[in-house]
């Protein structure tokens, strides 16, 4: 009976302290039971799917020695027609053959300068000798000198798989794994999506040179899905004027082309 | 102590304090309710250099088993050291370079960066030709195509400094140079103060705002412990040079998909390999030298610059010029040897 008598007692002095508890209990749960994460406002991910990403793929496949072609069905090299039908005497012409070949490479605007006019499967390199369609490098090199030193020392162009020099895994690739010989500028590609700087808005109003990638943004507004641009998609477009893009097959006059 | 001394308005002071008090120690443990008890041995991990092989071989089993359990996918995920001999560079080609991106999304989909927001640890900038002001480049470019002819691209990504300040201003020592010259980030170490990210110079590194956001067939399951296996929230990340593939021999996922050759990799020390070459016979720069970082990513360019230039659909007209200088000059010669 003492013993309740004092605790009655201890209880009635402590009551403050027992309230302030029970609320600062009810107070924890109330955080734990509530507490959610600050939102974060979250501009939304650019979605560029793996397979839009080249991964150290040739763009292009160079061909082999001798050149294969597919024809109907048939594997041929370039001599199975070309020894059959021969092409006419040189003459300022267009190509009847071979439509597809756009041509624009500068003053280099003859077949039979690159291509050797008696062995179809050959290239020449203007003295007499001719190479294989897997040595075309160094009929490259007879003008672009500069380009070809910077390729042997690994300056210009792409070597994949390996940066251990030697390694059999490593593969350089060759002028023709990038340039199409007959148009060999590089064209240029649709941009992936730059960055989503969070909460930084607009970050190109700084410069006043810059007015014309803001309007670019406002015609293509944030969002457009680039996605489905296809990884070479800098394939330069089909056949343009013939006037421009056909080639003489046999021709000796300089200048057709002009 | 009596109940008379209890007025009312000691009662509210105390009581108020109470609640005050308990409601910033519950504020305080807020964190623990993620906190999963089931397995405490990350909690107690130690940083990455001073694991001994068997502790190491646990923590790394620890995150493959949560990997599994959040994605469903085993990864291949392994502590790769770096190779005795090997310092690695790179170089890239600002004559070729067109500002496709190609490299940054590589590099997203190598490296199991988040995806919602998505980070990007290469940042390409759309600068004015004819100058190196990188306040006035612009990193949110975009347009039907590039390059565009008034414009160059300068990529950024970190440039593993020889003196890197992201390093020294780290207060937990959670990033550290390797021997390769590699920068890495001890993700299980890191406290998330963004000092470093204040420090670079170069806008290299990456906080986690969030969760990263990943989905289960966008994860790379080749990962190594010190580049790109999956982050926690509230942590720094930034570019490894892909060190779980060039310890290995390969090279970097951005490189890969460069569709113009721009970027070069290598070893410093061979000289034979592309970069020795390319820093002994290029014009090379390094960016924001004055800061001296030292970096080991450089910059270098061609002998003419060619490729806005004749680009595109222009490019026989450009060159009718060479077809009139050709004509002139024979015709010259021509005339001198009738004179």
């Amino acid at each position: 009976m003492l013993f309740f008598k004092s605790t009655a007692t201890s209880l009635g002095a402590h009551t403050p302290y027992l309230v302030a508890g029970t609320l600062g209990i009810l107070a924890l749960a109330l955080f734990l039971g509530s507490a959610e994460p600050v939102e974060v406002p979250r501009p939304g991910a650019a979605h560029v799917t793996r397979e839009a990403i080249p991964r150290g793929e040739p763009l292009r496949s160079p061909l082999t020695d001798p050149p294969i072609v597919h024809v109907n069905g048939y594997d041929r090299d370039c001599m199975d027609c070309h020894m059959l039908f021969r092409s006419p005497a040189p003459k300022d012409r267009g190509l009847i053959q071979h439509q597809n070949v756009v041509f624009q490479h500068g003053i280099n605007a003859r077949c039979l300068e690159c291509h050797d006019q008696a062995d179809r499967n050959r290239l020449t390199l203007g003295h007499g000798e001719t190479i294989g369609f897997t040595e075309s490098e160094r009929l490259c090199a007879k003008c672009h000198g500069t380009a070809f030193r910077d390729w042997q020392a690994g300056a210009h162009g792409k070597a994949v798989g390996s940066w251990v020099i030697g390694s059999p895994e490593r593969h350089l690739m060759t002028c023709v794994a990038c340039h199409d010989p007959h148009h060999p500028a590089f064209a240029g590609l649709t941009p992936l999506p730059g960055p989503n700087t969070l909460r930084m808005g607009d970050q190109s109003h700084h410069a006043p040179e810059h007015e014309s990638a803001i309007l670019w943004r406002g015609a293509h507004p944030e969002g457009t899905d680039r996605a489905a641009e296809p990884a070479d998609a800098h394939a330069p477009a089909d056949a343009h004027d013939p006037a421009h893009g056909a080639a003489d097959d046999n021709a000796s006059t300089p200048g057709e082309q002009r | 102590m009596s109940e008379e001394q209890i007025s009312r308005r000691s009662f509210l002071r105390k009581g108020a304090v109470a609640t005050a008090g308990a409601a910033a120690l519950a504020a305080a443990l807020s964190p623990l309710k993620d906190l999963d008890t089931s397995d405490l041995s990350g909690f107690f991990q130690k940083h990455y250099r001073e694991m001994s092989p068997a502790e190491m071989e646990e923590a790394l089993a620890r995150i493959r088993r949560r990997v599994e359990e959040r994605w469903g996918v085993r990864p291949d995920l392994r502590d790769v050291k770096p190779k005795d001999g090997v310092e690695f560079v790179y170089a890239l080609n600002l004559s070729r370079c067109i500002g496709c991106r190609r490299c940054v999304h590589a590099c997203v989909a190598e490296n199991n960066q988040g995806r919602d927001p998505e980070i990007q640890y290469i940042r390409v900038l759309e600068m004015p030709r004819g100058s190196i002001d990188v306040e006035r480049g612009d990193h949110h470019y975009d347009r039907p195509t590039v390059p565009d002819t008034d414009h160059f691209y300068l990529p950024v990504q970190c440039h593993q400094c020889t003196n890197p300040p992201c390093v020294k201003v780290c207060p937990v020592g959670a990033t550290w140079q390797e021997a390769d010259g590699i920068t890495v980030v001890d993700y299980d170490w890191c406290i998330g103060c963004r000092y470093c990210e204040a420090a670079c110079p170069y806008w290299a590194r990456r906080f986690n705002w969030t969760a990263p956001e990943l989905p289960r067939e966008q994860l790379n399951p080749d990962m190594a412990y010190l580049s790109n296996r999956p982050r926690p929230q509230g942590v720094m990340e930034k570019c490894t040079f892909c060190l779980h593939r060039t310890r290995e021999g390969k090279l970097p996922a951005c490189l890969e998909a460069c569709p113009t050759g721009s970027r070069k990799f290598g070893n410093i020390l061979d000289p034979d390999s592309e970069v020795s070459r390319i820093l002994r016979t290029k014009r090379v720069f390094v960016l924001k030298e004055e800061a001296n970082t030292m970096p080991r990513f450089f910059y270098y360019f061609d002998e003419r610059y060619p490729q806005h230039a004749d680009a595109g659909a222009d490019w026989v007209d450009d060159n009718s010029d060479l077809h009139e200088i050709l004509a002139r000059v024979l015709r010259e010669d021509a005339e001198e040897m009738t004179a």
